[in-house]
């Protein structure tokens, strides 16, 4: 096993796993097998797993400095875009995309916490503050019930908001609308994890590696034992309970089948793969840079060993008002949003959408210096979205939305174009589409109208 | 801070026709004339301001069945936010109260004899309760913040049962965090004597840069470190030491070296530069358990010829325990609390009884009640089964992880009969009281006291006294910072980006750093804790928390905001003379002035929010997208305006100023404060103008006038917002129009004997949501 010395950093330890480890973990699970029998469920002609990852950016673009000049192939990046020249034929700027339901209709105020609570799912979010909220099943998640049953993790959902800030959230609605992008009922949010090395450990187990290993059947029999008995408790509790009550120790329930169903498939995996890098350090990397980049690091480590073929991952909550001093300057990203066509403002926010677009190219980059099992790139086998659910934030629209779609499906995809669809497109027939070629043929997602066929 | 209650659908609360016709009546004869005396304006006869239209339903009886209309009338009502002061013509008091009252009783159905006590939604702990519940029940420190994602919040606060959701990802985190929790608590290498070593480097002096890894026999000096000792006991101490020199060799130097623990000598050393030489020593010393204070001195002597110095390096500082006959009180304190009767007997049948008893007891501590009785047979029976294969421990535990995994530990379940039908109202049963108290005062589990007297029924007769023992109890501090923590947004204050240079006009980082840092928050948030805890504790009127005219400080902190005559780290309540401007009460400190500011200057709109949404209980409703920016506004108006002249703009629009004539005058009044919280009587040479009127009516010039509004002809506001909050907090649910008698209740308490911050506490403990709960579904 190619293994850093111990005088790596947090960030030099993952950056020669792309091309130089030569995908060591992955052979020996014995995926090639696997894929080859598996029927049409999550994965691409050449029986590699398909994976899909959506990754949203907070608080719109701006559209002048971003959007590409000319369309279909003939394309040109703009100012915003510049460091996806290397992926220019790796992915598609779709115009014309539409979360309807971000925009105010009967509920007023509130379009950051609707841009981000309607991205994945399409649905309107009930207006509370924290009594009977209520949004609906999001796109990732109806992936996950159709293929995440392929791999160990079902879904893997990340976030680089570690901390949250006190007081009310946006217009009345509460801040599960905002910090939580997949959901896994209209009632349940999937909470993201924020910390590298927790994500590490759920991906590949805690301890070095020969501890992960030791006794591992034995724990599971154990925690299995245990499960047996807490969900007895679950049961007998259930019985004096009242509605809404009963509904979150329904969520109670479903986490530890959730755990049973994956010592199951632990059995019949056999035990996690070793990754062939260490664990990233403990805690939350300061530099908001950095921890990006690790999560994307562990993204990818993740789709590499076919952890998981389904991601979310939340940059940032919409309404963010983060301030980024590495940039040159200490105002928060959404105070300047509201930027009146200020010029300055919207330079500033320019270089925010450049920062951003720099973390995609980074993430793109690492996706296309690794090979496949199948010989391709992993970008090959992969449909990311890039995008926010609000276009404009200084008017807080939610048509036009800036949606890049890097990955070829596998070959499903035609890449290396700028297309423009009929204005007011719901962004769920996107998803609709890459649904199918994931081969998780659903009816409709929220308000999704068809399938989107240009891309 | 009244919720819309989604419950609130068409009324069906008129019970049967004949009260229908009656009401429909009395409105008709007494409460439509006033509507159209006072609203009609501009909510009536074709006027529709705020597209908000009174009189163009069908009929009346539709009218009165539109209970979200009149629950907007109503919250405008009670909070006289509406008519608009500006309008000449208003209801007089009574004819206020009547129309509130006729509301309340005909429109909500509300019964103030017996209030509706709501619903909450069963609650698993958030990650503060949880690592504060695993402290107290099994006494060691797991780190929340780490392992857990953060908490969904609602309403403003972590505690609401609703929007607590238990994700797939966080119940796997259970299960860890209790496998590790019970690996903490029952260490595999307990009861083994282990010394304790000390590292030469973690005796420091007062400045933190000397230690004992080389003591200069030149200069006078002191390190200490501190230790903790967990028994008492007798302890071996044995110190390895060399005698170096350093920078040359002087001839004939001799300095004194000393051994002192907690202030008392216990070896004294004279040493010289002539001889370097490595020695040892030992001493026996009686310990009691509890930190103990170490310390190394070197008084110097002759100075001796030549460069340099000699002095002294510690090698080894190590303590062994000696008198091991009573070996139990080697294990952790987690270890014991769990072995309640010492180490396990050897027969396999007394072994059985004992895991019993030590499941039973950990699962009774743990979950707050008594367990069931079968849960307690399963989780035995596991644990045995594994001590069999091992040791007795190692099914203690498996035990410990179960225990910790189940609901009845990760959730606060009440249980009440016909748990679906809304009528059904009882009393908590006392172990649930036991929680709840506990949870509202010490974001813990209850103690030992608390489920003793629940168990023999005497906790509700014995509330007041019980809340004043709680309070007492160091871990009331965790609701101090949980509750200001959220109420102020203090926990934000550590995080905040505040561009320090820019406010202070000040180039130099290091220059700017010196006058605010990290440091300074520190000393706020802890200002603003140690303010409000006195007002806890003393039970002083709640008003000063607006309107007192002292606070908590330090050296540090009184130097920043230019306090005279405080010296020292200590924290200290200082009275304020009239030499200090705007200082007092919650609006002059750092804490509210900071969270309220953008990072690079003053946010008068903020502050008014702030004032409106947490002082007042009044919030407007949010702006629309596309305002613009102070800094824009500003390139239209002459350079270096001031900021009540950009604030001016607000008043231009009809659109903003209705909202804006009710926050700008409150946050333009604090504009002495510049973004730091320091105070200043012009901004860029130009004297700041801090006078204005509330939308109430009343006349201030200055910040000090409006805290005595604010607490005076406004306090009823205050009394309304902070109980709204308390209760938001303590029940864990959104204040519903339903709450209303109860606030009121608790109001008119508050008013009646001067409003104590205990008294609060009292009378949320003893209110009747926080008492009674009912069974889930609409009470329409």
């Amino acid at each position: 096993m190619n293994r850093p010395s111990n005088n790596f950093g947090r960030r030099a330890f993952l950056r020669g796993l792309g091309a130089s480890v030569a995908l060591p973990a992955f052979r020996s699970l014995g995926a090639e097998v696997k894929a080859a029998t598996a029927a049409a469920r999550g994965v691409t002609a050449t029986g590699a797993p398909l994976r899909m990852a959506y990754l949203y950016v907070p608080n719109g673009v701006i559209m002048d400095k971003w959007r590409p000049e000319g369309t279909g192939t003939d394309f040109k990046f703009n100012e915003s875009m510049k460091s996806l020249n290397d992926f220019k034929n790796d992915l598609q700027i779709v115009k014309g995309l539409e979360q309807a339901n971000g925009w105010a209709g009967p509920d007023g105020a509130g379009d950051h916490a609707r841009g981000g609570a309607t991205f994945l799912t399409g649905a309107r979010p009930r207006k509370t503050a924290g009594s009977d909220i209520r949004l609906g099943v999001s796109a990732d998640q109806m992936a996950a019930n159709y293929i995440g049953s392929e791999t160990r993790l079902p879904s893997l959902e990340l976030s680089c908001d570690a901390v949250r800030k006190s007081g009310n959230c946006d217009s009345g609605y509460s801040c599960a609308y905002q910090y939580n992008l997949s959901w896994r009922s209209a009632t349940q949010p999937m909470t993201p994890e924020s910390n590298p090395r927790l994500v590490f450990e759920r991906l590949f187990g805690g301890g070095s590696s020969d501890d992960r290993q030791k006794g591992l059947a034995k724990r599971r029999a154990e925690q299995r034992s245990i499960l047996d008995i807490v969900m007895d408790d679950a049961r007998a509790m259930n019985n004096q309970l009242g509605r809404n009550d009963r509904n979150k120790l329904d969520e109670y329930m479903t986490g530890v089948r959730e755990i049973e169903r994956r010592i199951e498939k632990a059995e019949s995996f056999g035990p996690p793969p070793n990754p062939g890098v260490d664990a990233p350090d403990e805690g939350v990397p300061g530099e908001y840079q950095e921890h990006i980049r690790l999560l994307f690091d562990m993204l990818l480590l993740a789709f590499k060993t076919d952890q998981t073929r389904i991601s979310s991952f939340l940059l940032a909550h919409d309404g963010s008002n983060r301030s980024f001093s590495n940039l040159g300057f200490n105002e928060g990203h959404h105070s300047l949003s509201h930027h009146r066509r200020a010029q300055d403002k919207m330079d500033k926010i320019a270089k925010i959408d450049t920062f951003y677009t720099q973390q995609l190219a980074y993430f793109l980059k690492r996706m296309k210096s690794t090979e496949d099992v199948d010989g391709n790139t992993l970008l090959h086998n992969s449909m990311i979205v890039w995008g926010s659910g609000i276009s404009n934030a200084d008017r807080h629209t939610h048509d036009d939305l800036p949606i890049i779609l890097a990955g070829n499906a596998g070959g499903k995809f035609q890449t290396g174009r700028h297309i423009e669809i009929p204005d007011n497109t719901p962004l769920n027939n996107l998803y609709m589409r890459m649904l199918k070629e994931a081969g998780a043929p659903v009816d409709r997602i929220g308000d999704s109208s068809g399938l989107l066929t240009q891309v | 801070m009244i919720v819309t209650a989604l419950s609130l659908t068409a009324g069906t609360c008129l019970a049967d026709v004949e009260s229908e016709k009656a009401t429909e009546l009395e409105f008709q004869k007494k409460i439509e004339p006033l509507l159209q005396d006072y609203c009609y304006d501009c909510h009536g006869d074709g006027a529709d301001k705020g597209d908000f239209v009174l009189d163009e339903f069908q009929s009346t009886a539709e009218f009165l069945q539109e209970q979200h209309v009149w629950l907007r009338i109503w919250e405008n009502l009670r909070t006289e936010m509406m008519p608009p002061s500006k309008e000449e013509f208003q209801p007089s008091p009574k004819e206020r109260k009547e129309l509130v009252a006729w509301i309340e009783k005909k429109i909500f159905a509300l019964d103030p004899e017996n209030p509706d006590p709501g619903r909450v939604t069963i609650r698993r702990m958030n990650r503060e309760e949880y690592r504060n519940t695993i402290s107290d029940v099994v006494g060691v420190d797991f780190n929340t913040s780490d392992n857990f994602p953060p908490d969904d919040t609602g309403f403003g606060f972590d505690t609401i049962g609703d929007v607590l959701t238990i994700s797939p990802l966080l119940m796997e985190k259970y299960l860890n965090a209790a496998a590790e929790i019970a690996e903490l608590a029952l260490p595999a290498n307990a009861g083994k004597p282990t010394p304790i070593k000390i590292d030469a480097g973690s005796f420091r002096d007062r400045g933190g840069s000397q230690t004992a890894r080389f003591m200069e026999a030149d200069a006078a000096q002191t390190v200490t470190a501190k230790q903790r000792i967990n028994a008492d006991g007798q302890y071996s101490l044995e110190v390895a030491y060399t005698v170096k020199s350093e920078g040359g060799r002087p001839k004939g130097q001799s300095a004194k070296w000393q051994l002192l623990i907690d202030g008392k000598k216990i070896r004294e050393l004279d040493f010289n530069s002539d001889k370097s030489r490595g020695s040892r020593f030992v001493e026996k010393i009686d310990f009691k358990k509890g930190y103990h204070r170490l310390e190394f001195v070197i008084v110097p002597g002759d100075r001796g010829e030549g460069r340099g110095t000699a002095g002294i390096q510690v090698d080894r500082f190590q303590l062994k325990r000696l008198d091991l006959d009573s070996n139990w009180d080697l294990y952790p304190d987690s270890y014991q609390r769990i072995f309640l009767d010492g180490l396990p007997p050897t027969g396999e049948k007394e072994q059985a009884a004992y895991m019993r008893k030590i499941v039973e007891n950990f699962a009774f501590r743990a979950f707050r009640r008594p367990p069931r009785k079968r849960l307690v047979d399963q989780i035995t029976n596991l644990a045995l089964a594994k001590s069999k294969e091992g040791k007795f421990v190692d099914g203690v535990r498996l035990a410990v992880t179960a225990t910790l995994t189940s609901p009845s530990f990760l959730f606060r379940s009440e249980t009440q009969a016909e748990p679906d039908n809304p009528g059904k109202v009882v009393l908590l049963d006392e172990y649930a009281l036991a929680s709840r108290l506990s949870y509202f005062l010490w974001s813990s589990a209850p103690d030992k006291t608390l489920l003793d007297l629940a168990a023999k029924r005497e906790l509700r007769t014995n509330l007041r006294e019980q809340v004043d023992r709680m309070l007492a109890d160091k871990r009331s501090d965790r609701f101090v910072e949980n509750f200001i923590g959220q109420w102020l947004q203090a926990r934000d204050l550590q995080g905040l980006n505040i561009d320090t240079r820019r406010i202070l006009r000040e180039r130099d980082r290091r220059k700017a750093n010196r006058v605010f840092n990290q440091g300074t928050r520190r000393d706020m948030k802890r200002e603003t804790e140690e303010f409000f805890r006195h007002i806890l504790l003393q039970n002083r009127p709640i008003l000063e928390l607006l309107n007192g005219n002292y606070s908590f400080l330090n050296e540090n902190l009184a130097n920043f905001y230019g306090v005279p005559g405080v010296r020292g780290d200590q924290f200290r309540k200082v009275d304020f003379d009239e030499n200090v401007k705007g200082r007092g009460g919650l609006l002059g400190q750092g804490t509210f002035l900071i969270v309220t500011s953008q990072s690079t200057r003053t946010s008068p709109v903020k502050r008014g929010l702030f004032v409106l949404d947490n002082i007042l209980g009044t919030p407007a409703p949010p702006a629309p997208p596309d305002v613009p920016e102070l800094e824009e506004i500003e390139r239209k108006l002459e350079k270096g305006a001031t900021m009540r002249a950009l604030m001016e703009v607000h008043r231009e629009k009809p659109l903003c100023s209705s909202c804006h004539e009710r926050m700008d005058p409150i946050g333009l009044a604090l504009e002495n404060f510049n973004a730091l919280g320091q105070w200043r009587d012009q901004e860029d040479g130009k004297d700041i103008d801090s006078a204005g009127k509330l939308v109430t009516g009343e006349n201030f010039s200055n910040v000090m006038e409006l805290k005595k509004i604010l607490a005076g002809s406004r306090k009823q506001d205050f009394y309304r917002c902070l109980t709204e909050k308390m209760l938001t907090y303590a029940l864990g649910r959104g204040v519903e129009y339903y709450d209303a008698p109860t606030v009121d209740a608790i109001m008119t308490q508050l008013l009646k004997n001067g409003g104590g911050m205990k008294d609060l506490i009292y009378a949320v403990a003893e209110s009747v949501p926080f008492q009674k709960r009912r069974g889930d579904g609409s009470t329409f």
